[in-house]
């Protein structure tokens, strides 16, 4: 009964853990990117407001849209986000709550559900908007797939051919800091997939630059023009939850280190101080990753968008796995 | 304290694994906190109306087969992006089945003697 009731806290817990911390750092996106442009801004709980307005406001079902698969995309988007956080350490948890259960490859699979949800949400809507943002974010999320699984895959090759087993978990990753087995050309390898995966996130999160999807400027909203009320709020809180995921797995893979390894403190003064870091760590890398972009960049178009994936960031990935594999050669 | 679902079937490979059970009991679970986020919401909407018409600045949408992606645009981007490849490889696929096989041998080849070199 004990362990029943440990799962579905586990559940809610880190549903709600998720949904809290995207929403804001979502806050801290706004209020940080309207600085940057000498505005104002929103203030932090802005997203906690929006969600709340959207969950009173009417859920409308457009005229054209099947209903049972334009209803049910939010649903399992959000519910992808969420159980994509049952495979990542997560600060102060340190290995992840299915360690063992679920490797860097199941990690993928799950980053992408919560886009193809609204890209299958987006055709069922029964809009031109909507099936042209539809349309753009299947052509996003094949551009920086290939990227982002060069990274992972060098990370888990270098493990590998160090001979540690399991070098596809992500817990493994987390606990041994590729940063520690490479040399000097290793190192610069290692830098590239860093930025490589900086610039992945924006893509996989639907912000600028390679917001083309969404696009409100031509596309009205695309591929969530129709859609409002809860169902529209379901949608904002599956993206709130897969940015905290994006930060945890880029955390896992290029920062894992906590302040109990460095300073020796009690357990429960350690876990919590390596949250906060977590915390940190994770609001420093969306900064970059996220406002930065947003702040500096104007909206790529979709063909931009695949040349930038596919020649420049593949090719620096492939750049930065050829780096390590020389080192491991060398 | 592991969760009694922690403990059901591995697919391992040599170098990771995962869990379907696992992931289905997680998924359902998330499925089940987001519906009912869901039911939070206000489930009411109006019907009929300028409202549920899918929204085209203004404009009518005669026929809604109109709102679909045709198929030869479905990758548009992607394709167009890397035209200069695709030009190349569209060359190759004559609709001939000899060459087809053709095409096929070579490429067999090519990984048979890589895997030797390997």
């Amino acid at each position: 009964m004990a362990d029943v009731f440990y799962s579905i806290l586990c559940v809610f817990g880190l549903a709600f853990y998720g949904i809290f911390l995207g929403l804001v750092f979502s806050g801290v996106d706004r209020m940080v990117v309207a600085r940057m442009q000498s505005r104002i801004g929103p203030p932090l709980f802005q997203p906690f407001f929006d969600v709340l307005k959207l969950l009173n406001k009417q859920d409308m079902l457009p005229a054209n849209a099947v209903p049972g698969i334009f209803r049910m995309a939010p649903v399992v988007a959000l519910a992808a986000a969420v159980t994509l956080l049952f495979y990542l350490p997560l600060g102060g948890i340190g290995a992840p709550v299915l360690e063992g259960r679920g490797d860097a490859i199941l990690a993928l699979y799950l980053l992408l559900i919560p886009g193809l949800a609204m890209v299958i949400g987006g055709f069922a809507g029964g809009s031109p908007y909507a099936a042209i943002g539809a349309q753009r974010e299947m052509v996003t999320m094949i551009s920086y797939e290939l990227p982002l699984a060069t990274v992972i895959l060098t990370f888990a090759w270098k493990l590998a051919s160090l001979g540690v087993a399991q070098p596809f978990s992500l817990g493994v990753m987390a606990a041994q800091p590729i940063w520690g087995y490479v040399g000097l050309l290793g190192s610069l390898g290692v830098v590239i997939l860093f930025f490589v995966m900086l610039l992945v996130t924006p893509g996989e999160l639907g912000r600028i630059p390679f917001d083309s999807p969404e696009a409100e400027t031509e596309l009205a909203g695309g591929i969530l023009v129709e859609y409002s009320g809860r169902s529209l709020a379901l949608f904002q809180l599956a993206m709130a939850v897969k940015t905290v995921a994006m930060g945890a797995l880029m955390v896992t893979l290029f920062l894992p280190w906590n302040v109990s390894g460095w300073i020796a403190l009690p357990a429960p003064v350690g876990a919590v101080a390596d949250f906060l870091f977590f915390l940190v760590k994770v609001g420093f890398l969306l900064f970059f990753s996220v406002s930065v972009l947003r702040a500096a960049m104007a909206r790529l178009r979709i063909s931009d968008v695949v040349t930038g994936y596919w020649k420049w960031i593949g090719s620096a990935a492939v750049v930065g796995l050829l780096l390590i594999l020389l080192d491991a050669k060398g | 304290m592991k969760a009694p679902f922690v403990m059901m079937a591995m697919l391992e490979t040599t170098h990771g694994g995962w869990s379907p059970l696992v992931w289905l009991v997680v998924f359902a679970a998330a499925c089940g906190v987001a519906l009912w986020i869901r039911a939070i919401g206000r489930g009411d909407s109006r019907t009929g109306g300028a409202s549920q018409k899918p929204f085209l600045s203004g404009n009518d949408l005669a026929d809604p087969e109109d709102a679909r992606v045709a198929a030869s645009n479905m990758y548009w981007g992607f394709t167009h992006a890397l035209r200069v490849y695709y030009r190349r490889v569209m060359a190759f696929h004559s609709g001939s089945l000899a060459d087809s096989i053709l095409w096929f041998l070579v490429v067999l080849a090519m990984l048979l003697l890589a895997g030797r070199v390997a």
